[in-house]
């Protein structure tokens, strides 16, 4: 118990600092190309798939993140790959602390962990220094898009 | 309120178990599963020390979870201490020892920044925090000097910043928490961070600097002070390991003897042959394709627990555990066939070509519970791309892992031989 009220306080102070510069966040308007460039990030690509786009971004660690958006305008899935695990407070936003709190009973690994709300899904997996994993709102998947159009 | 998770399943596992017997049932045709030594195959020597998969420290009740024992010494003394339940992890790099299994008092690193280096290392479920102390280190007949170790859960640094715990929210810093009393990362690179965090300070932040028990701010830190693969450090046998383990049933078996073998190509019992050479990419994943996907971000990982792949639309998977990928249930889909099945991938080599490597899924609620290794342990991993070749697939192989630039008569690593 505890250790939710820290991390939930965690997680609204580092949304706080964040949202001045309003980055990739599930459930929120996807980042805008001005705040990744004074992030020092640079965007690699941005791709229209008719119902949602997808923001690909390298971050200065090596990690490339990629943001799915909506025709709302909002993000409703994040992935990343490489060798750091992103900062998920940022990317999952208010939803960080209802990850935190489901991670015990989840039966992850140091290599997997797997979260599924029914709000909620996060993968995470990969070792040291190689990466991977998803983060989504089941229920903001467009019509049409599978978790497997997730890359 | 952690240990349920580090062993995975196991909790489920005995839950399940725990309620077919109150019903009556169980017979689940393992009475007290069987004890098998090694392959038998590996000559002894000093680069040779016994690894057994076992259920880990007393309560953790680890399941495929294969461990050995160290002794660590502070530097240039000979006050040392031996440590048993050190779990051996081909998929991360150095050695981490819990301090609750620690009686040592070992110096503190300086950090680059100034005070002490401390490090928070980020796994997928949770985060570990500690000092880096410089060990003097021996396994076998194998040595190394001033040894950049983690010391995780030290009192002298007791609170982890907030940062720490951005990517995975669960602190693991007790031998209950992590599932052992340390870990021996001997993977395919050497430093757990590597050229990045030599030139950079990557966020979330890895290393800090701490003036104070509290006070801490990310720094620099060069190659050789990051904690790293001691295999690395060793004077002779040190491009790599083999992990040597026997055959188990499907039933599964209760203590499981075999071999990790220090350094390829430097003496009579290490040496390569015609084994399958995969190559190792840049970012540290092998290729394995499986029902027709090519999964590019796939490992050879002795620190997983089972086979873990990716489930492809129109694929049959085996059957789901009754507990499993419901709405709100918050468990990773292991699979429970009736009978053990023997699904088939394959790894990409270097010219382009595969070789298939079969792999088992078996029942993951009826595993008894004094069975430790259990080769048809598998669950489906959501990430696409991804195919992870756990502990499972040591059974029965002899498993080479090259480090990074290393040269063999196989070729020049990263890569896994088998």
């Amino acid at each position: 118990m505890v250790r939710k009220l820290v991390l939930a306080s965690g997680a609204a102070m580092v949304g706080a600092l964040w949202s001045a510069v309003a980055c990739a966040t599930l459930g929120e308007p996807e980042t805008s190309l001005t705040a990744e460039t004074q992030l020092n990030r640079a965007s690699v690509k941005e791709s229209d798939f008719g119902t949602y786009r997808v923001h690909e971004m390298q971050l200065p660690t090596g990690t490339l993140l990629r943001e799915y958006t909506g025709l709302d305008g909002k993000v409703f899935a994040v992935t990343w790959n490489g060798p750091f695990i992103p900062n998920l407070k940022q990317s999952l936003g208010s939803y960080f602390a209802e990850f935190a709190a489901a991670v015990p009973a989840a039966h992850g690994t140091r290599k997997h962990l797997e979260v599924r709300e029914p709000d909620l899904v996060v993968v995470s997996g990969g070792h040291m220094r190689a990466h991977h994993g998803l983060a989504y709102l089941p229920q903001a998947l467009p019509s049409g898009v599978s978790v497997g159009d997730l890359q | 309120m952690n240990t349920l998770w580090t062993p995975a399943l196991r909790g489920c596992a005995l839950l399940l178990c725990i309620a077919v017997i109150s019903c009556g049932g169980g017979g689940d045709g393992l009475s007290g599963g069987s004890s098998s030594t090694g392959t038998g195959t590996v000559t002894p020597g000093s680069n040779v020390v016994s690894v057994t998969v076992s259920g880990g420290p007393a309560g953790v009740n680890a399941i495929n979870t294969l461990f050995t024992t160290v002794t660590v010494c502070v530097p240039n003394t000979t006050n040392c201490q031996t440590i048993d339940n050190i779990q051996v992890d081909t998929g991360s790099y150095g050695l981490r020892l819990i301090s609750q299994a620690l009686n040592l008092t070992l110096p503190v690193a300086s950090a680059a920044s100034g005070g002490a280096l401390v490090e928070c290392i980020e796994f997928v479920d949770g985060y570990s925090w500690g000092p880096v102390a410089l060990v003097d280190l021996k396994i076998s007949g194998e040595s190394a000097s001033s040894v950049p170790v983690q010391l995780i859960g030290d009192s002298r640094y007791p609170t982890a910043p907030s940062d720490c715990s951005s990517p995975a929210p669960a602190a693991e810093n007790t031998v209950a928490s992590f599932g052992a009393n340390g870990i021996l990362g001997i993977g395919p690179f050497v430093q757990d961070c590597g050229s990045y965090c030599a030139g950079s300070i990557p966020e979330p932040i890895q290393y800090y600097g701490c003036t104070s028990a509290t006070a801490c701010i990310g720094t620099l830190v060069p190659l050789s002070a990051q904690v790293q693969d001691p295999v690395a450090m060793f004077a002779t046998d040190n491009n790599g390991t083999i992990i040597t383990l026997p055959s188990v049933a499907s039933a599964g078996a209760a203590n499981v003897t075999g071999s990790l073998i220090f350094g390829i190509d430097t003496e009579s019992n290490n040496s390569l042959g015609t084994e399958t050479v995969v190559p190792v990419s840049g970012a540290g994943y092998v290729t394995t394709v499986f029902d027709g996907q090519t999964l590019a971000d796939s490992y050879v990982d002795s620190g997983s627990n089972a086979t873990y792949f990716n489930v492809p639309q129109g694929f049959t998977a085996p059957t789901s555990c009754p507990n499993s990928g419901g709405s709100g249930t918050s468990i990773s889909t292991f699979y429970c066939p009736a009978s053990p099945e023997t699904l088939t991938a394959a790894f990409v080599l270097s010219n382009n070509s595969t070789v298939n490597a079969s792999f088992e899924v078996a029942n993951a609620d009826t595993v008894s519970n004094s069975v430790t290794a259990y080769p048809g342990l598998a669950g489906s991993i959501q990430a696409t791309g991804s195919f992870d070749w756990g502990l499972p697939f040591f059974y029965g192989r002899r498993v080479a892992n090259v480090i990074e630039g290393a040269a063999t008569s196989a070729g020049t690593g990263p890569y896994i031989a088998y």
